[in-house]
């Protein structure tokens, strides 16, 4: 079984295109939904760029119906930065803008919190992620790991039990969601070296 | 806690690693793949990769060499030098690029930092600002390899690069630079003050205080190439000292 490595062709595709090559995982890159995804079991959806540009793609391009379905299906997802801020109900980049709506929240810059202790936006450099108490078991070898982010935005969840991962940048803001068969992060786990390789390889192969 | 970067800069001629000082004078060194497995296995934080126009004229992109660094490269890896158009963004984008750096590229085409940030965001972004005083003492912006006055001053051109969506700022003290004799602090401190983007400190270093005193004068991360090639120093022997200093830093 294949995964699919979702190319909104505005994302840093060949960054995650490398990173799964190196686990040794069967892979297909699309950059439109497949008619047939019977031999894929997952998909990864990783962005760079606006929320409100990212969504336009998605759309325009029919990902968000496919997604939505694969989600049904209960098929693995994994959304990477803004790839993971797609999934919200709404995001504030720029403008107010519709999100999948996949896991309920909203996404909004950190500078609140940074703004007041003067700290440099975007929030670039490697930070360490913590697990929420909920999921400490099953996510265990990523906890207190540093991972390596570059974004100005955070998720804000609506519902405490999405919450997968906790990041620290002049207050605490979530790094990491999860609702069953989905997960999204906040940092790049493709570019975090030995652990984001560990994670990666985890989501192909084990999640 | 966010942890300081420690960031070894690879320059490269499109075939060889080359090393300069004060932008000239350049010499070739041999390949970079090496170095760079070298570097990965020693858990450096980021790398950064620039393109040098050696002969003073633009260096066409060996794409083909680069998407080979990339393959293997499991780091932030920020490429730069040459870069003028948004079609060589885009495929080093498909390469793997994760930023780029920018600085001449800027000074002919006032709109593309703008067009770049919309499209890929500001964090994909880092403008590369390479700096020279003047007979006043003022620090003043060169492109083109250090070889051309932009007459900007460096205060003015980093003000206006992150009001036009630049992530982070790249800052080179040309007369610093491969000359081991530390970063231009009072730069470093002038911009880092500046701007509430991150800026990397760079040109200079070659000692565990010359890193530690870039970061007491603002900067949010420290590059270096000489220092890790010519002398015995580490990156790793770089991060125990900080860490010791009391900063936080990456294991």
């Amino acid at each position: 079984m294949k995964t699919i490595l979702i190319d909104l062709e505005v994302g840093n595709i060949g960054s995650v295109v490398n990173a799964v090559r190196r686990i040794g995982h069967e892979y297909e890159v699309l950059s439109e939904p497949p008619r047939n995804d019977n031999k894929f079991d997952r998909a990864i959806i990783s962005g760079v760029g606006s929320f409100p540009f990212v969504m336009k793609k998605v759309r325009s391009k029919g990902w968000d119906d496919f997604i939505l379905s694969h989600c049904e299906k209960r098929k693995p997802l994994l959304g990477i930065c803004v790839g993971m801020q797609i999934l919200s109900t709404f995001g504030y980049e720029d403008e107010e803008c519709r999100g999948l709506d996949i896991i309920p929240g909203v996404v909004r810059l950190i500078k609140p919190v940074t703004e007041q202790s003067g700290l440099k936006l975007p929030h670039v450099g490697w930070n360490n992620v913590v697990v929420t108490e909920k999921y400490k078991n099953h996510f265990s070898i990523f906890d207190n790991q540093d991972f390596y982010f570059t974004h100005s935005y955070a998720f804000n969840c609506a519902q405490k039990q999405n919450e997968l991962f906790r990041t620290y940048y002049g207050g605490d803001f979530c790094s990491g969601v999860v609702d069953a068969n989905i997960i999204g992060v906040q940092f790049h786990p493709e570019k975090s070296s030995t652990v984001g390789h560990n994670f990666m390889k985890f989501f192909v192969e084990k999640f | 806690m966010l942890k300081t970067r420690i960031i070894p800069t690879l320059l490269w001629d499109g075939s060889s690693l080359v090393k300069g000082t004060k932008f000239d004078s350049w010499r070739r060194l041999g390949p970079v793949l090496p170095l760079l497995k070298i570097y990965l296995a020693r858990h450096v934080d980021e790398v950064i990769l620039l393109n040098i126009a050696t002969n003073k004229r633009s260096t066409p992109i060996n794409f083909e060499e680069l998407s080979k660094f990339l393959s293997i490269c499991d780091l932030p890896i920020c490429f730069g030098g040459g870069i003028n158009s948004l079609e060589q963004i885009d495929r080093l984008m498909d390469l793997g690029v994760d930023k780029i750096s920018i600085n001449t590229g800027l000074f002919r085409n006032k709109y593309l930092l703008r067009d770049c940030a919309r499209k890929y965001g500001t964090q994909f972004v880092v403008v590369s600002i390479d700096v020279k005083k003047d007979d006043s003492g003022e620090h003043i912006c060169f492109s083109e390899n250090g070889s051309k006055n932009e007459n900007k001053s460096a205060t003015d051109w980093a003000i206006e690069v992150e009001q036009n969506g630049a992530g982070e700022i790249l800052l080179t003290s040309i007369e610093n630079d491969g000359m081991f004799s530390g970063y231009d602090l009072e730069l470093v401190n002038k911009i880092s003050n500046l701007v509430s983007i991150p800026v990397i400190a760079s040109g200079g270093a070659k000692t565990c205080r010359d890193f530690e005193a870039g970061l007491i004068a603002g900067a949010h991360a420290l590059a270096a190439a000489s220092c890790f090639q010519f002398t015995e120093l580490t990156p790793k022997e770089v991060k125990k000292y900080l860490k010791d200093q009391g900063y936080c830093m990456r294991r």
